[in-house]
């Protein structure tokens, strides 16, 4: 099972559109999907219909070995699943800090249901705290979606710079641009002149374009309202990128 | 998904778009479309699905593929963009994992093929978010030679994960306002009765009763023609190359046969004998360069992993040189089997063996009782391989312990050909034993050949430019390894002839095999 994060600590980068695309063209490969909306704001869940509600909150979900299982729910499409947001994940945080070895909290929740998924990605909110250490620890890979703006930037910069991933041997950090706009000087210096950083930042990048703002509307991948659109194609472009650095 | 199935049969009556009225009536569920859809039940060559209880079928929609996968107390529905052949196509750890074994390295294949009508319903909450699938179906069994023949209309409700009590509102409907009632035979069940398929009885491998005092050349002939019946099953896949097993039992047949000509004289007139040892061996010749290279390619992975992470990659050079000789030997392979001196030899074959045996024979062994010849013969080799056996020493050349190997063989195909003589118990563990004892003479001398072809596939690479310094290296590093593997393989074959030479295991070889001898001696 490889765990996928999409994380910032910016919000309105793309991070939500990214898992629901991505898990659906992983899904649509035969691998068994689970999708956990970790952000309270429940994007995720919103997008495949389901209620960001778990019963019991988050006390329940860290406090009981039953696991996340009971939690989980089936999407509309078959092979993906979603472990929905709650508002009582706005207090995550506390519950880590509760919890003896926080850091490896998110990880060992996730071992439970490693039999049953092939993938599981993880839809993180835009935060630096004591969640982000455990998403950070439980990952495989980190994608980090980044619009092409000096902002942004200097905020990838910070993510390299005060996370302790340097310490974690398995987990591969991936920013890529996102919501790119080539109408803007500043989107296409960036894009061209992407920033010398230790670690690969991936080719393909997503265009800001109204075919994704539409999936609030549609509630679905964008593969399956606008399969032909630019945007659908740059998802399976990035997808088959991500799947060459996974191995 | 891997919730429960719930299916009703729809009675001819009842028309499918009432059905559907009715139900967006009562319950919110959304129209979805119709799918005009294949659906393919598929197993191995040797029904291993079926013996394990598991129905798995394919469903063919537009731009995408449905997996359905039941097991006794779990199904999986996937969706995917290929349709797996091998186990290993399997994207989803959890159905491999459940397939794997099962299948081991055999391919799936079609053996049913249906087309139906399938209008997918949706149970939906008010998001609109799916809470049961519903499909109506109306299939058809398809055969090209019978044209279609009607399966009948079922309606199956799948729970989504979740959401398994919004299903029970449903089916108290359709039990109480439309009488449905679960199907009595399955489609699969039904399908397959349509067509004359026997699972049960293919899966089960052929075997033929003898009675002691039965002529030998009768019991030889109805042996054999066991034989060359396994050989006729697999030459279809051998030349389609669905499977590496095909090829596999069509050699092993074809080895049985050969071993039982050369073992058992003076029971078949020489010139038959001479003409079709002949062309067995021909077939022995044409069949084996392909085998080779399958079994390089099944265990390339195994060879690859045991080589340091550094050398890893530089073998795919190897990989793709044996791929590419694989498929020439294939086509050579297929030109052969679909010859007419493969057919006439086969034909030729069959027609001896069916015809009666001559009332008057001046062949020493054809009229004596199957029994005594059997005993004979076995008693021969079991004492060649006692022998050969024990000559072994840590020093003898490699050359003994391949002789011992192919004494070993001789020895396991007269035990398979007439172990219905025999009382089952006592043989089957004589066998394991045995086969313990080959296992590990088999493993020595593949490690052997493979060493030397190795070295072989090295030097055609060279010749063919398709060979880099890492490669080189690798194999050499591979050639190592196996020459390491080969030392300790030695070692192995003490504790399985001890086992073999046991003098239980030579009390048993005694009591079956000569006890007369011993009577006589008396």
């Amino acid at each position: 099972m490889k765990i996928i994060a999409s994380y910032n600590i910016k919000g309105g980068v793309g991070k939500t559109t990214t898992t629901v695309n991505l898990a659906y063209l992983c899904a649509r490969q035969g691998a068994k999907v689970l999708i956990w909306d970790l952000d309270p704001q429940g994007a995720s869940s919103f997008y495949f219909r389901v209620k960001p509600k778990i019963k019991g909150g988050v006390k329940k979900l860290f406090k009981f070995r039953t696991g996340l299982e009971e939690h989980i729910k089936g999407t509309d499409f078959i092979n993906i699943d979603i472990l929905p947001a709650d508002f009582s994940y706005r207090s995550m945080d506390l519950y880590l800090d509760a919890a003896g070895k926080p850091q490896k909290k998110l990880y060992k929740l996730l071992k439970g249901v490693k039999q049953e998924y092939d993938y599981v990605f993880l839809d993180c909110p835009p935060s630096f705290f004591m969640v982000s250490e455990s998403v950070f620890f439980a990952s495989d890979v980190m994608l980090i979606p980044t619009i092409p703006t000096t902002l942004s930037l200097r905020t990838l910069d910070q993510i390299l710079k005060y996370s302790d991933w340097k310490t974690l041997k398995n987990l591969k950090l991936l920013p890529f641009f996102s919501m790119v706009d080539r109408r803007k000087n500043m989107h296409r210096m960036i894009v061209d002149n992407p920033p010398k950083l230790d670690i690969h930042f991936l080719h393909t990048g997503i265009p800001y374009s109204s075919d994704i703002e539409r999936m609030g509307l549609e509630r679905q991948p964008i593969s399956i309202y606008a399969p032909a659109s630019k945007s659908a194609q740059c998802y399976k472009s990035l997808w088959e990128e991500i799947r060459l650095e996974l191995g | 998904m891997s919730e429960k199935i719930i299916e009703f049969q729809i009675p001819a009556t009842i028309r499918v778009r009432e059905l559907i009225d009715k139900l967006k009536l009562h319950f919110p569920v959304r129209e979805d479309g119709i799918h005009r859809l294949q659906r393919c039940y598929q197993d191995t060559f040797d029904w291993r699905l079926y013996q394990k209880g598991i129905r798995y079928f394919v469903d063919q929609y537009p731009d995408y593929f449905s997996i359905n996968c039941q097991a006794r107390n779990k199904s999986i529905q996937l969706v995917t963009n290929q349709v797996p052949v091998f186990s290993r196509d399997f994207s989803s750890a959890e159905l491999h994992r459940q397939l794997d074994s099962v299948m081991s390295i055999r391919a799936l294949i079609t053996w049913v093929d249906i087309q139906l009508v399938q209008h997918h319903l949706r149970l939906v909450d008010g998001e609109d978010k799916t809470q049961v699938n519903i499909y109506v179906e109306n299939s058809r069994l398809y055969s090209a030679e019978r044209h279609t023949r009607s399966l009948g209309k079922r309606i199956r409700l799948v729970p989504v994960r979740g959401y398994e009590k919004s299903v029970a509102g449903l089916t108290a409907y359709l039990v109480n306002e439309w009488q449905l009632t679960g199907p009595e035979r399955s489609e699969f069940e039904q399908a397959y009765q349509l067509l004359d398929l026997s699972p049960a009885v293919a899966a089960t491998k052929a075997t033929t009763k003898l009675s002691e005092d039965m002529r030998t050349d009768e019991a030889l002939k109805q042996l054999l023609l066991v034989a060359l019946d396994e050989i006729e099953k697999n030459v279809e896949g051998s030349i389609q190359d669905i499977d590496t097993e095909f090829l596999h039992d069509l050699r092993v047949a074809t080895r049985r046969t050969r071993s039982i000509l050369s073992l058992v004289q003076q029971v078949f007139p020489q010139r038959t004998l001479e003409r079709f040892e002949k062309g067995f061996a021909w077939v022995g010749e044409i069949t084996g360069p392909t085998r080779d290279m399958d079994v390089y390619l099944l265990k390339f992975d195994t060879y690859q992993q045991s080589l340091p992470q550094l050398h890893q990659p530089h073998l795919e050079a190897l990989r793709n040189f044996l791929k590419q000789h694989h498929r020439q030997e294939q086509q050579k392979l297929a030109q052969a089997l679909k010859s007419a001196k493969f057919l006439r030899l086969l034909q030729d074959w069959r027609k001896f063996l069916q015809q009666p045996v001559p009332a008057r024979t001046q062949l020493e062994n054809a009229m004596q009782p199957v029994k005594q010849v059997a005993d004979r013969h076995i008693w021969k080799v079991y004492k060649k391989v006692m022998k050969r056996g024990s000559a072994i020493t840590h020093s003898c050349p490699d050359e003994k312990l391949h002789r011992l190997r192919i004494s070993c063989k001789k020895l396991r195909y007269l035990l398979d050909f007439f172990q219905s003589l025999y009382p089952s118990g006592k043989f089957r563990q004589m066998i394991k034993i045995l086969k313990k004892l080959q296992d590990v003479l088999g493993d020595f001398q593949d490690l052997s050949v493979q060493i030397e072809r190795l070295k072989s596939f090295e030097a055609q690479m060279q010749t063919e430019s398709l060979m880099t310094p890492d490669t080189h290296e690798a194999i050499h590093c591979l050639v190592e390894q196996l020459g390491g593997n080969i030392k300790q393989q030695r070692q192995l074959f003490y504790q399985a002839f001890k086992g073999f030479c046991s003098p239980a295991m030579q009390d048993q070889f005694t009591s079956l095999f000569h006890s007369t001898g011993k009577q006589q001696k008396a």
